[in-house]
Parts: structure tokens; C-alpha cells; sequence
């Protein structure tokens, strides 16, 4: 089943593997780092749920679930977190 | 942008030196402590609203620093973003002074690899160097170097440290080009000459930038550790198909003023704007499809998920190499301040707290100590002048006039500083951003983005700088609205407005009214934001992408700046607009319509000119003349407000004209009608549209009258 970032429990560590999407916004996430084979895990969710906190390449980044959908991922093993463990 | 306003003849044979990097990674610090001058830092993304410059004198010669919005990539996304990408074009400055982020190098690096196609020659300032090191990190500055073909300088902003150095290193670097030196061979115009491009190697894409060839080992043997489920070779084809392009756009790049380069990787993105400049022919068009074709089955990515990729790999490998990662993690409040059930209700404490210290504890106490000493200046001073035996008329005019409308606003200066100050330590610390985090959910709601909260915040400060904080917002429909709710915070300027009424009418409850009239204003901005959603539907849904920064203490320095900066303004305020318009008062209240000095203020001009106004006051209580004319001094100035009315009502104070009930109609009135001169031209500057701005403020206008009518009559029910 496709796996997208919003999908992903808190804390979960997942590579990514496309970020689908279209426009400014898309580059943009390519922009920042969302690139094919970075880790990426959910450092939190804000109260209502939405946007997420999302800790990518060393810092951390929040976004929207629904843009954070866009993002698919795969998930790894072990417990290691993502790259800074910040 | 300030520079093209300010550029002088010294300026013309100034060295420009352009500051770039990542958003919130120290930029307008290092432009501060290279240049002590007081620009806004805040420790959320997007401070840097604007370009700004300054001449810097060095041993040998003149500098230009300009500091640039933060950026990602040259690919603008939001308004601000555009200014940084249209400078580095169209101004092309000598040098580069590119600043990472030495806690999360990787996205800098990232955007590094970006100004290098730029063509300028860049210096890299590591910055924040001091945390890293805290924090047990570690840089190989001289691999850095070698990697990318640049000088690096680590630094520490913050502390002042390797500034001196950063700038003096790109000065040089600029210079070596400029007197005709083939040291950065990537200069426009010399590709062909040096030769550099000849070579088909892996790593050619970054060679303009590297002069030995030991480096490209470093590059490829980082780089290329493929992560799983991608070409292995990604970074190679992407370096390979780069230089293929630039050579077929290369003229078309060069009669459009492009660098060569950039224009090529911008092309193989199919950034619409570099490919209409291009104007490429059709055999041009068809072998740079046929590239981004290559390239695509090549690494069987899209083109800018493989340009992107390419250059992360680039870094990837560098930071592997040269970057040591830290061990100690960073002190962290996200656990309270971002937690589920507490979120809000330290959002609630947290601003609450802040109005009760301005109002109350701090700036409430500085202020009455203010006003003593104002008062007793004053007394001083009309006392000497009656000794040295100064005309009577003039005596009045300084003591009624100057005295009393400057001195009236001075004893608020407290209050309105302090309020900055808190503002300033919520931004420093990072906790603006986070709530924006916390706010998206409920802000989304009325259509807008959390990002927005920000320049709503900074709007109880002034207008006018929450106005073009606005310009972080990403898309046109968030950036109209928020700047069309911006008046319904309360400025600071306002403070002294209620502050006077407050204390007078109600001296117990002043801090909980006060209060009540913010909260008031935010309660009418909710109201608003959902009517324009109506009215400004938009088809795209506001966006909501940003960073988290860590936590920092605010530094003593960075804020003593700030403070002397606001406090700066507000004298010069106090001086210059107030002053004029105390003089102007005094003036039009002393003399009547045949010229001649009247003791009667009845029978002056203003008197005359205010009654005009006041009967469409009248309905909500406060229709006397000396009221109508606060209110029309207030549009050049909201100080000028209390200044007027200390001019006019002299001895009797404002409790000769108002009751509670009116004081409560006219707070409201002032709380929500036209902005300062000031305010209304950035707006209008904002929303690109003189029609659409006299829309809102004429209906702000409106709503100000209509509630304040409600105000007034519910008070007289009650009170």
C-alpha cells in the first residue's frame, strides 16, 4: 500500500520515496530537503491534529497534513531516529 | 528596495556585497553587527522583509552591504522571496556572502550550490559556529573550502566573532575578479577563456568553483552512497545534462542577461520565467526537451525531483565528510509549549502576561514616573521663561502648545517600549513560530494561515511593520487579508489613548479595559476574516510550510538594539509629528477666524473648523469639537491624538468633554478607525490596489462609527 508522510505514527522513521504534488508548493518541499531517500519521522502533531512537526535532514519543519500527504514514504526498521535525533 | 533609493555617487565605486541564505539563519545578525545599525532580528523565519543597505568604510575603500531576504532555493515562492531572486539578477552585486546554518548545514549547503550557479564570487560564513561547539559538533572548515572551491569563514554572529573576517574575505574575492584576475574563472564571460567547462568529468557541474581536481574525489565519493531506490548516478547524469544545457542555451543566457548557468538549471526545471527570457528558437527548445528527457530516463525522476536530489546528494557527501555531528541536544520547551492540552492555555498566559507587565507592572509604573517629570520639566520651564520676561503669547505657546502635546505623549514612551520588548523576546525566543504552529488550525478556519499570526502579533506594535512582515505570506489571498485585518490590532501608538481614558474614567478596572479593548479588536478581526472569506473566496486555500527553529535565549544586545531603535522612533515621532501638530493646535485654538489672538478657544478657528465635523460625532457621544479635532490630528499620528486633546481641554482635562459613556464610544472609535498616515500608504502599497485599499479603510471607517454607536448606547444603558 502507498505510504504517505501523514500517515506515519509519531516518531515512526521513514525514507522518502517520491513527493507528488504540483506547483510552487512542490518544489518548494523539494526545496527544503524532501528528496528521494531522506529520513524523515513526525516529531508531533499540533492540538487539532494538523499541521504536523516534522524533523527532516537535522531540523525541523511543520506543515500541513494535507500538503504532507503529497510526500510518499516508506517506512525502516530499527529505532534509530532521523538523521539529528534533535 | 532602499538601495536603488539611497544610491549615491559614493555608492556607485562601493564594492556591493549581498548577503544570502536560508531563512532564520542569522543574515540580518551578521548585517547588524557588521554594519550597528538596528535591524529587526527575530528568531522566526522571515524577519527580512525587505532589501536593505548600508555603506561600510573599509581600509581600502567602500563597501555596500545589502541584506536579502532569507531563501530555500532562487526559485521564489513567496513575495519576499522574489525580492532576493530579482536583486541577485538584476543588480548583480560583486560578491556573495553566503550564511549556513552550522546546526543544520545540509538545507544551506543546499541553497549554496544554488548562488554558486550564480556566477558571483561567494564566501561562505558559517555561522552559529559557537552552538555548534557548545553542543559538542564539529566542521572541517579546510575540507569545506576545498569541497566546494570558496572561501569559508566560521563565525558566530551573535557573538561578533569571524564577522570582521567574513566581509574583509568577500571583499577581496569581489576585487580579484573585478581587477581583472582569473582567479574564480566562473565569472560570466570567461567560461570559454578558462576552459573550465571542457572536461566532461562527473563533477562538472561544480568545477567553476573548484580549482583542484583532488576535491572531486571528496564530492563523488560522498555523493554518490546511493540511498536505496534511486539511480546511483543521479548526481553524475544531473552534472553531465547540466553542462549540456548551458552550452546550448549559453548565447540565448548571455543576450538575456542571465548567468549562463543558472539560467540552464532553472531551464531544465522548466522555470517559466528564465525559459521566456531565453527566447530559445525551436531547434534550441527541442535539444533542451531532449535534455530533460535524458535526464528523466537517466535517473528515473522528474526533472526537479532529480535536479533536487543531484545537489542534496552533492551535500549530503560533503556533510558526511567534513560536518562531525553534534551530540548534545538543544535545550527544548516544545514539550509544554506545544503540548496537547497546554498549548492554548500558555498561548492565553503567555499574552495575558505580556499585556499585564506593559500595562500594568512595568510600563504602567515607568509611565506615571514619566508623567511627573514631564509635568515638573514643564512647570520648570515656563517659570524661567516668566523670569527672563518672554512674551506672554509665546510663553503660552510653548507651555500650552509644545509642552503640553509632546509632554502628554513622552510619559506613554515607557508603555509602548515595553510592549516591543516583550514582542521582541516572543520572537527572539521562537515562540512566535511556535504559535503559528498552534494557531494554523483555528486561523485555517477563517481562511487564513498560520503564518499569519505573526503579523497580526506584530501589529499591536505598529501597523506599519506588521504590515510588510506580511509579505512572508506565500500566496496574494493571504497577504491582502491579513493586511486588511492588521488595523484591528491595536497599535501601540493607540496606547497612550486609552491609557489616559482608562486611568481617568476608570481608574480601578484600567488594566481589564485596556485588555477588554485588544481583545475587542481581535473578537471584530475574527469576525472580519470570516466575512472576507465570503467576499475573497480565492481558489487556493492559504499554504502553510515553515520552519521550526530551536529555542534561543534572547540576547541583552540584540534587544537594548531594538529597544533604542523603537524608543528612537517614538522620540522622533514625539518631536517631529506631534511636536508640528501641537504647534499647529495651539495655533488654530488661539487665534479666531479674524487672526487675532483669542483667549476663548470658542471662538478659534479649530473651534470653527471642528464643529463642522463634530455633529457627525454627536450620535455617538462625543460630538464636541475639540473631539473632532483629536481624531483628525490622529490620522497623521495616533499620538497626536492626546496631544491635541491635552492642547484643547488645558486645565479641565478630558473630563470637561467626556462622560464614561462617550470615553468609552471614543476609545472604540480610536481603537478601530483610518491608521496613521504612515500605515495607510504601506497598506495601500500592500494590496497593490488604491481601489481596494479605500474600500477597506472607507468600510473600516464605517464600522468604526457603526460600533461605536453600539458602544455608546449600550454604556448609557449601563453605566
Amino acid at each position: 500500500m502507498k505510504m504517505t508522510l501523514d500517515m506515519l505514527k509519531r516518531g515512526e522513521p521513514a525514507r522518502v520515496v517520491n513527493v507528488g504534488g504540483e506547483g510552487a508548493l512542490r518544489f518548494r518541499l523539494l526545496d527544503l530537503g524532501f528528496v528521494p531517500g531522506t529520513e524523515v519521522k513526525i516529531i508531533r502533531r499540533a492540538p487539532f491534529g494538523d499541521p504536523i512537526e516534522v524533523m527532516l535532514r537535522g531540523y525541523r519543519l511543520t506543515l500541513r497534513q494535507k500538503d504532507a500527504a503529497t510526500v510518499e514514504v516508506i517506512k525502516i526498521g530499527g529505532t534509530r531516529g532521523a538523521e539529528d535525533g534533535d | 528596495m532602499q538601495k536603488t533609493a539611497t544610491k549615491s555617487s559614493d555608492a556607485k565605486n562601493a564594492v556591493r556585497i549581498a548577503l544570502v541564505g536560508n531563512q532564520n539563519c542569522g543574515k540580518t545578525t551578521l548585517y547588524n553587527a557588521l554594519t550597528g545599525k538596528n535591524r529587526r532580528v527575530g528568531n522566526y523565519p522571515g524577519v527580512t522583509v525587505d532589501g536593505e543597505s548600508s555603506l561600510i568604510r573599509l581600509d581600502g575603500g567602500e563597501c555596500e552591504l545589502v541584506d536579502l531576504p532569507g531563501v530555500y532555493s532562487l526559485r521564489p515562492y513567496s513575495a519576499e522571496e522574489r525580492v532576493t531572486r530579482e536583486y541577485l539578477l538584476r543588480e548583480r552585486p560583486d560578491g556573495i556572502i553566503n550564511v549556513v546554518d552550522a546546526t543544520s548545514p545540509a538545507r544551506g549547503l543546499y541553497l549554496t550550490t544554488r548562488v554558486l550557479d550564480l556566477g558571483i564570487p561567494v564566501v561562505l560564513a558559517l555561522n552559529m559556529m559557537d552552538e555548534v561547539k557548545a553542543r559538542g559538533g564539529r566542521v572541517d572548515v579546510c575540507g569545506l573550502e576545498d569541497a566546494l572551491g570558496v572561501p569559508v569563514v566560521a563565525i558566530s554572529a551573535s557573538h561578533g566573532d569571524g564577522t570582521e573576517e567574513v566581509l574583509n574575505a568577500a571583499v577581496k574575492a569581489a576585487n580579484d575578479v573585478n581587477s581583472g584576475g582569473t582567479r574564480e574563472p566562473e565569472r560570466v564571460g570567461s567560461y570559454a577563456r578558462a576552459g573550465v567547462y571542457d572536461h566532461s568529468a562527473a563533477a562538472a557541474h561544480y568545477d567553476g568553483h573548484v580549482r583542484h581536481g583532488k576535491v572531486r574525489r571528496g564530492i563523488k565519493s560522498g555523493g554518490l552512497n546511493a540511498y536505496g531506490g534511486v539511480g546511483a548516478d543521479t548526481y553524475s547524469t544531473y552534472a553531465e545534462i547540466a553542462d549540456e544545457c548551458e552550452n546550448i542555451i549559453y548565447t540565448n543566457a548571455e543576450n538575456a542577461g542571465l548567468p549562463p548557468k543558472f539560467a540552464a538549471m532553472l531551464a531544465i526545471e522548466s522555470d517559466g520565467e528564465v525559459i521566456d527570457a531565453l527566447a530559445l528558437d525551436k531547434n534550441k527548445r527541442e535539444a533542451l526537451d531532449e535534455c530533460v528527457r535524458k535526464l528523466e530516463r537517466k535517473t528515473g525522476l522528474d526533472a526537479a525531483t532529480a535536479s533536487a536530489s543531484a545537489r542534496y546528494k552533492f551535500v549530503d557527501g560533503i556533510c558526511r565528510k567534513y560536518v562531525s555531528q553534534m551530540t548534545k541536544k538543544r535545550f527544548d520547551l516544545d514539550v509544554a509549549a506545544l503540548n496537547g492540552a497546554l498549548a492554548y492555555p500558555i498561548f492565553a498566559l503567555v499574552m495575558a502576561l505580556v499585556f499585564w507587565l506593559t500595562f500594568d507592572v512595568v510600563g504602567g509604573r515607568l509611565s506615571e514616573l514619566m508623567t511627573d517629570a514631564c509635568g515638573a520639566l514643564s512647570e520648570l520651564a515656563v517659570h524661567l521663561m516668566r523670569e527672563a520676561n518672554v512674551h506672554p503669547v509665546l510663553i503660552g505657546a510653548v507651555a500650552d502648545g509644545v509642552l503640553a502635546g509632546v509632554g502628554a505623549v513622552l510619559s506613554f514612551l515607557p508603555l509602548v517600549v515595553t510592549l516591543f520588548l516583550f514582542l521582541s523576546v516572543l520572537e527572539d525566543t521562537g515562540y512566535m513560530a511556535r504559535a503559528a504552529f498552534i494557531m494554523d488550525a483555528p486561523l485555517c478556519r477563517l481562511g487564513l494561515s498560520g503564518k499569519s499570526i505573526v503579523p497580526l502579533l506584530l501589529g499591536f506594535g505598529c501597523s506599519v511593520t506588521a504590515v510588510m512582515a506580511s509579505r512572508t505570506l506565500p500566496t496574494e489571498r493571504d497577504r491582502r487579508v491579513t493586511v486588511m485585518l492588521v488595523p484591528f490590532m491595536s497599535c501601540g501608538a493607540k496606547i497612550p489613548i486609552y491609557a489616559l481614558f482608562a486611568s481617568y474614567f476608570f481608574p480601578r478596572k484600567s488594566s481589564l479595559l485596556i485588555f477588554s479593548i485588544y481583545a475587542f479588536g481581535v473578537l471584530l478581526a475574527a469576525v472580519s476574516a470570516a466575512v472576507l472569506k465570503r467576499l475573497m473566496p480565492g481558489n487556493a486555500e492559504a499554504e502553510y510550510v515553515l520552519e521550526l527553529p530551536g529555542w534561543r535565549a534572547p540576547t541583552a544586545k540584540n534587544i537594548m538594539r531594538l529597544l533604542r531603535r523603537r524608543a528612537g522612533e517614538f522620540l522622533s515621532r514625539a518631536f517631529g509629528v506631534v511636536l508640528l501638530a501641537s504647534v499647529a493646535v495651539w495655533t488654530l485654538s488661539s487665534f479666531d477666524l479674524h487672526l487675532r489672538l483669542t483667549y476663548d478657544a470658542e471662538q478659534s478657528i479649530l473651534a470653527a473648523a471642528g464643529r463642522i465635523l463634530a455633529p457627525v460625532f454627536a450620535p455617538l457621544g462625543f460630538g464636541d469639537w475639540r473631539a473632532a479635532s483629536a481624531l483628525l490630528t490622529g490620522l497623521s499620528a495616533k499620538e497626536a491624538v492626546i496631544g491635541t486633546l491635552a492642547v484643547l481641554t488645558g486645565a479641565g482635562g478630558i473630563g470637561s468633554v467626556f462622560t464614561r459613556a462617550s470615553a468609552l464610544s471614543f476609545m472604540s472609535f480610536t481603537l478601530l478607525y483610518t491608521p496613521c498616515a504612515a500605515a495607510v500608504t504601506s497598506i495601500r502599497g500592500e494590496l497593490g490596489s488604491a481601489r481596494l485599499a479605500a474600500a477597506a479603510l472607507g468600510a473600516g471607517l464605517i464600522n468604526a462609527w457603526c460600533v461605536s454607536f453600539f458602544v455608546y448606547r449600550a454604556a448609557l444603558l449601563f453605566l
